[in-house]
């Protein structure tokens, strides 16, 4: 008789949103805590940003990490690994960290192979997203908020590092990009065993088809002084759907600081070797274009 | 036309005599040799060996020098992290463990670190081969820009855009100066590989890549030479602004829609490659496999300006066989039918159960084939059965299956033949792609005629039922006994009275004694045969 499949959970997330610390929280969960386990890590680079290592313990432990760019090479090391861990180790439980950059169609298309479909039974996929740092990563990296897509559960982490209403705006953010997937909010990755307990698992199958970007960047660059008003007012004409800004504004005395944060607008002297005005500005619900457009420096140097 | 010419003209979008095919041989040449990725690509000796077998071994139009990512990080400070069956990976990102500043790094020379050897290797196999093309692989700024500084560059797009900018700047000028070494040492094609790329949209790809590899490729066109632009992963929302930076040719994997690339990349001029699965089928598969999956490839791209290739790098244990394959179907274009013929219909909801098989009595002679009438092999195959059917005449019957017919090629399938022509009798293989001789055809018939007689003879069992009772009924079954008793046979005699059971005979009751002798024969067990299967047995008792 077949022995029965590995109960396996997926963590993905972005460097430095708290994967490790969420592995080592769930290894003392009761779920998991004196159940045969082993880990599966797959992390770019050498250690998290913040040096954060697996905690030892009875679980054995497997790391990806040689040639992890790319795509061919990630695969088959995932496939041996796996495939080792179901024929040698044969744990009742296999928590995988996936890297910050992984598609999870990629990994959920591996388990599913002839081979190992009936080795591996997949818990749940937990993305754990980091409060202050997601708008700004899921501008630029498309695996964030595919990731997210992917999820069947949500961790919102560090929630202790912004203020209650940013949190709630991520959560909408969140909501949109999957309606189905259970959030929590955290600090420090302590996850309620309620909440992993009530996850349900759904397949995926081809990566999710392209569509436009959940979050939009712009950078916004301009010679001319820009009327502080305008300005002030292109800011509290996007409302929330303006996330993050952060750079220099020439307001006619120089160049200043500028960062919208806490859903504040603060300034502060400029950085040194600053000219003119250079400033990145994150948006959810419009396109680049269109986020371009609020800020044109051209509009924001005169009155409207 | 060489294969070098090949590829010049497909990456020109010019009329080629087939589609060329690059099979990307990087740490797989150290499979070739016996050797571990380390030992192969840290010497330029083991790069030559390995990728002059790969050359004789698959007679590809062209092939990488080396498949490694790494070098140019390597040389500017990253630590690396060796494997034996991978390139090695970048384990220490020299930005940012502090132990470097950007305006510190320098652009590599010609001979630093295994730029040297990669060069070697690149100056020997050019001198050996004229007549094939000759890719030098370089890391793409956005990717050597990841190895230098970790994956927190995503966050200082945000937080230090202009250090980003100055970043790719000096990867690009390294990507440059890379190029120019290749070009020099005698590379027809300087492949820019920039998977990371496929991280980011088309507004930062446009911002943060765009500008720096565009002069990348300029470069290549201004040496005379030509310009492909890899990519793997989930990309293909960048295909298009890849077009714009100039390159002669975008090759892509199986994350990404052959007829996606073609269409968007022949609407602006630029050639094409790709996109064979190299997990699935190259590594996983079987050679009919790899042969199913060139042929969807060369289906799509089939016409001007495309090459066949695996998506990246191939697996170090990829079987040579499927790659042999895959050659197979790229150079000949019987093979190449045989594929797609197999490619259209092959299902395993459809297969037969055909495991009882070959029980008639007859022997039977199957003559799997594309078309006897359309190809030659085919042709002479089913010539050679039907010459020496008149000798077995009533006891073989022999039959063709052309796979163009959709029921031929489930009949196939579900006889597990994979090749065309071949011969089955009684369902089993028996040659492959092989003419038979008169005699081995005659032996091979006559073996299974005795085959089937042992089990014939060994399978057969009956009972005579004497029906009745009384005096005369007792004679019979004791005369019958005797019977059988003097013949050794294995038969069985039953004596049924009730005269309810003596009517299901067929046989009245006011006719007895009578005597029903009824012959048995296993023809399956412990499974339910599908009616064809069953229709087979009926003929024989009928």
């Amino acid at each position: 008789m077949n022995p029965p499949p590995i109960e396996t959970w997926v963590l993905t997330g972005y460097l430095g949103a708290g994967k490790t610390t969420l592995l080592n929280h769930l290894l003392g969960l009761p779920m998991f805590a004196g159940r045969p386990t082993a880990l599966l890590i797959n992390e770019f680079g050498t250690l998290g940003v913040d040096g954060m290592l697996v905690r030892e313990g009875d679980h054995a432990k497997y790391e990806i990490n040689r040639g992890s760019l790319f795509c061919a090479c990630t695969k088959v090391e995932l496939l041996n690994a796996l495939a080792d861990i179901a024929e040698k180790l044969r744990p009742r439980v296999l928590l995988i960290e996936a890297t910050g950059v992984a598609e999870p169609a990629d990994l959920e298309q591996v388990i599913g192979l002839p081979s190992l479909a009936e080795r591996f039974n997949v818990r749940a996929n937990v993305c754990m997203v980091d409060a202050g740092g997601f708008a700004k990563v899921a501008a630029f990296l498309q695996a964030a908020s595919r990731q997210v897509r992917a999820a069947d559960g949500i961790v919102i982490n560090k929630t202790d590092q912004i203020s209650p209403g940013e949190v709630d705006r991520l959560a909408k953010l969140l909501a949109e990009l999957n309606p189905r997937a259970p959030r929590t909010r955290t600090s420090f990755a302590r996850v309620e065993e309620s909440f992993l307990l009530g996850l349900e698992h759904e397949p995926r199958g081809e990566a999710p088809a392209e569509g436009p970007p959940p979050v939009a960047a712009a950078s916004i660059r301009g010679e001319g002084p820009v009327n502080r008003e305008a300005f002030a007012e292109a800011v509290a004409a996007l409302g929330e759907k303006l996330l993050r800004l952060k750079g220099h504004v020439d307001f006619g005395q120089g160049p200043v600081f500028v960062e919208l944060a806490g859903g504040a607008l603060q300034t502060r002297a400029a950085e040194p070797g600053a000219a003119g005005t250079a400033f990145t500005a994150i948006a959810w619900r419009m396109t680049r274009e269109e986020l371009e457009k609020a800020f044109a420096p051209r509009t924001l140097s005169k009155r409207r | 036309m060489t294969g070098r010419e090949r590829i010049h003209k497909a990456m020109l979008l010019e009329e080629t005599d087939r589609t060329p095919w690059v099979p990307f041989v990087g740490c797989h040449g150290a499979a070739l040799l016996g050797l571990s990725a380390e030992e192969y690509l840290k010497s330029a000796d083991r790069v030559v060996e390995g990728v002059q077998k790969a050359l004789d071994t698959y007679t590809p139009d062209g092939v990488c020098v080396m498949f490694d990512l790494q070098i140019e990080a390597e040389v500017l400070g990253c630590t690396l992290a060796w494997a034996a069956e991978n390139p090695p990976a970048v384990a220490g990102h020299v930005l940012a463990d502090g132990e470097q500043t950007l305006e510190n790094l320098r652009v590599p020379g010609p001979e630093a670190g295994r730029i040297g050897l990669s060069l070697e290797a690149a100056r020997r196999l050019r001198e050996a081969n004229p007549d094939v093309a000759l890719y030098g692989l370089i890391t793409g700024p956005f990717t050597l820009a990841l190895h230098l500084q970790g994956t927190d560059i995503f966050m200082k797009m945000y937080d230090d855009e202009d250090y980003v900018h100055r970043l790719m700047a000096f990867c690009g000028q390294v990507s440059e100066a890379m190029a120019g070494y290749y070009l020099d040492a005698g590379c027809d094609v300087v492949a820019v590989v920039d998977p990371m790329t496929s991280q980011i949209g088309p507004d930062q790809f446009t911002q943060f890549v765009s500008p720096y590899i565009t002069p990348v490729f300029e470069h290549i066109r201004g040496r005379g030479g030509l310009g492909s632009f890899f990519v793997c992963g989930h990309a293909q929302q960048n295909v298009p602004v890849m077009c714009d930076c100039k390159p002669h040719n975008i090759s892509v994997d199986e994350n990404i829609p052959l007829a996606f690339v073609r269409d968007t990349c022949l609407a602006r001029g630029v050639s094409f490659g790709g996109n064979l699965q190299l997990t699935t089928v190259l590594l996983l598969g079987r050679p009919e496999d790899a042969q199913r999956n060139a042929v969807e490839c060369l289906e799509v791209g089939d016409g001007k300006g495309f090459i066949l290739a695996p998506g990246c790098d191939l697996p170090y244990a990829v079987p040579p066989e499927n790659l042999r394959a895959v050659s197979n179907v790229v150079a000949d274009p019987y093979q190449r039918d045989v594929a797609k013929t197999l490619a259209r219909g092959e299902s395993a909801a459809d297969l037969l159960d055909l495991s009882e098989y070959g029980q008639a009595d007859k022997v039977i002679v199957d003559i799997v084939t594309l078309d006897s009438e359309a190809c030659a092999p085919c042709q002479y195959m089913v010539e050679s059965v039907r010459k020496i059917a008149p000798e077995f005449e009533g006891i073989v019957e022999w039959r063709e299956h052309k796979i163009k017919y959709r029921e031929s090629l489930v009949f196939m399938t579900s006889l597990m033949v994979h090749n065309v022509p071949t011969i089955c009798i009684d369902g089993e293989i028996r040659f492959v792609s092989r003419i038979p001789s008169r005699e081995e055809l005659v032996r091979a018939i006559q073996e299974r005629i005795l085959e089937k007689l042992r089990v014939k003879i060994q399978r057969k069992r009956a009972s005579i039922f004497i029906l009745g009772a009384g005096e005369k009924a007792e004679l019979l079954a004791a005369n019958a006994r005797k019977a059988v008793t003097e013949l050794g046979a294995e038969v069985s005699i039953e004596s049924v009275t009730d005269e309810r059971q003596i009517l299901a005979f067929g046989v009245s009751p006011s006719l007895t004694p009578a005597a029903v002798v009824a012959k048995y024969q296993v023809r399956s067990t412990a499974h339910a045969p599908a009616p064809a299967i069953i229709k087979e047995w009926i003929k024989d008792v009928l």
